[in-house]
């Protein structure tokens, strides 16, 4: 605001630049920072092992060791934990993405007695420490036999999540009312409704909750990858 | 899907009509019970998930919290609340709860404020925006076991890019993952994924409306006086969000474990004390030495302690945080 003092047309085109130029090489070197780690992993990746046991530091490998990484597929069976991975976060996407949509669905349609209770708890459980629940639950999958299989995840998948049902609510409380009395006039039931009416509109939302669920199943630590023990390891798993 | 089934009304015949009220109440009144059906029956899922999945491990961890249940010996036995009397006297309950909320209360205003100021950078008129928002975003998608491997790497006493840097400068290498510093490295892998806040935080930015920007110029706001007074407050729900759910994820976190030089529930013992955050004690009771009850007890004050810190949070921001729609209002 002090521009207005100064000489027009110079000082503050000068200015402008040099703040622009603050502002770039503060963007800059914040994105070096934040993605320098992944430079180290790929440089480390083409180092021998005597390179990387070295100290001072190597910096830059004196041959690239390309193999590393055809060795990273071969000496673990890489492709058979990518595919557990795959198979696990499809069958918990597809199931969570669809209960979640139900659930939202009646959260968002429907009124009960005790509906505000119960989104109460659903908004509550989301603040839950998953860890809490984890170790206990472990122990129950064991005591059914279902650890080391794909169960807990069909049940995890079946038993809709908060996030997602809160998703959806917020989409399906969006959509005109007009929609459903249309269809109750015409004698549809509320399956009917949800399957034929409310889905089908519903494509930007079910592919986000499909995306943030398959990526909750294949790469977070997600307490629950320890359901899937050793024998079925997934690559993620430490 | 038994839904479609459900009769619109009870019976639809001419004979049936008469002798049941006007027909203008009587669809309604049937609509309404049908409506309280389908809620229950659209909500099934959650609610028997939630009580299978949730509630049943949570009670079947208090119940084990009164045993001395260690998963093998058949000689486990009731022993009240014995666990609990044992747990407030072990030192290393009170070390590593102090030690998880130094954390917390470092990890989490930190990453808010960083994520924070990352979206305010990438919310100017920019170029190469996308790319920019990307790349700061990329790290947070790294699983926590990635992050651990690549903060290994970065911080190895012999190898690492860390040390690399300092002896350039002509400063000692340092074990970075060893005790006074390893806390450091714990503390910059969280911030690794402040990109998580930044992307939420952008998405508030955006729906600040333009016009209250312009007033402020109008009236010769400051940039700052126009963040502090305009941005944060439409931002606080997001901003206190971020803040109950990064609570939460910080004293729970296994980071410590990911960045020891194990890497496996088995290296729980051997972490550098300043990690040995309260999670690890409960790793260490449950995973080292199969105690399983101790441990069960151990979570349980944990989900207390969450349950009333989340409660304080809440309780102390009511009147700052401030709701552009308040979402209860509605009907």
């Amino acid at each position: 605001m002090t521009a207005t003092s100064l000489p027009p047309n110079s000082a503050p085109r000068v200015r402008v630049r040099v703040n622009r130029l603050v502002l770039y090489t503060v963007l800059v070197s914040l994105t070096g920072l934040f993605i320098g780690p992944f430079g180290w992993l790929i440089l480390n990746g083409l180092k021998t092992s005597a390179e990387l046991a070295a100290s001072p530091v190597h910096w830059l490998p004196t041959t690239f060791q390309w193999h590393n990484f055809a060795d990273a597929f071969n000496l673990i069976d890489f492709l058979g934990y990518a595919r557990n991975s795959l198979i696990i976060a499809l069958i918990y996407a597809t199931l969570v993405t669809l209960s979640s949509a139900w659930v939202g669905f009646g959260f968002a349609r429907l009124d009960a007695p005790g509906k505000k209770t119960l989104f109460g708890i659903l908004i509550g459980s989301m603040m839950l420490p998953q860890m809490i629940t984890l170790l206990p639950t472990y122990l129950i999958f064991a005591k059914l036999g279902m650890v080391d299989t794909y169960w807990p995840w069909v049940l995890w998948g079946l038993a809709a999540a908060p996030y997602l049902v809160f998703l959806f609510r917020q989409f399906f409380a969006g959509l005109p009312r007009e929609l459903e009395e249309a269809a109750i006039v015409d004698g549809c039931g509320y399956g009917t409704i949800f399957w034929r009416i409310f889905l089908p509109q519903s494509w930007p939302v079910l592919s986000a909750s499909f995306v943030i669920a398959f990526t909750w199943s294949w790469a977070t630590t997600s307490p629950r990858s320890c359901c899937s023990p050793p024998t079925s390891r997934r690559w993620p798993s430490p | 899907m038994t839904v479609d089934q459900i009769p619109v009304t009870g019976s639809t015949g001419p004979a049936a009509r008469a002798d049941r009220g006007t027909p203008a109440e009587r669809p309604r009144i049937s609509m309404t019970a049908r409506r309280h059906r389908a809620f229950y029956l659209f909500t099934s899922p959650w609610i028997i998930g939630f009580l299978l999945l949730t509630i049943v491990p949570m009670a079947y961890a208090l119940w084990l919290s009164f045993t001395t249940y260690d998963g093998i010996s058949p000689h486990w036995r009731y022993v009240g609340l014995g666990n609990y009397t044992e747990l407030f006297s072990d030192p290393q309950t009170w070390k590593s709860l102090g030690r998880t909320g130094l954390f917390a209360i470092t990890s989490v205003p930190l990453s808010i404020i960083a994520g924070l100021g990352l979206a305010v950078l990438v919310n100017r008129p920019i170029k190469a925006r996308g790319l920019f928002r990307t790349l700061l975003y990329l790290p947070a998608v790294v699983p926590p076991v990635g992050v651990g491997l690549t903060f290994k790497a970065l911080f190895d006493q012999n190898s690492g890019a860390a040390n690399g840097v300092i002896t350039i400068f002509g400063f000692d290498a340092l074990g970075w993952l060893a005790d006074p510093y390893a806390r450091y490295v714990l503390l910059m892998s969280v911030l690794w994924a402040a990109g998580n806040v930044m992307i939420i935080s952008l998405a508030g930015l955006q729906d600040v409306p333009r016009e209250l920007h312009e007033a402020a110029r109008i009236d010769g706001a400051s940039a700052w006086r126009t963040f502090r007074s305009i941005t944060v407050p439409l931002l606080s729900p997001v901003l206190l969000f971020q803040t109950v759910t990064g609570v939460i994820a910080s004293v729970q976190t296994i980071m410590p474990l990911l960045l020891s030089p194990d890497g496996t529930t088995a290296g729980v013992t051997a972490l550098p004390q300043s990690n040995y955050l309260y999670m690890m004690h409960v790793f260490s009771q449950y995973f080292a030495l199969g105690r399983y009850g101790y441990a069960s007890a151990l979570l349980w004050v944990l989900f207390v302690l969450i349950l009333i810190v989340t409660g304080l949070i809440f309780r102390f921001t009511s009147g700052v945080v401030f709701y552009n729609v308040d979402p209860e209002a509605k009907k």
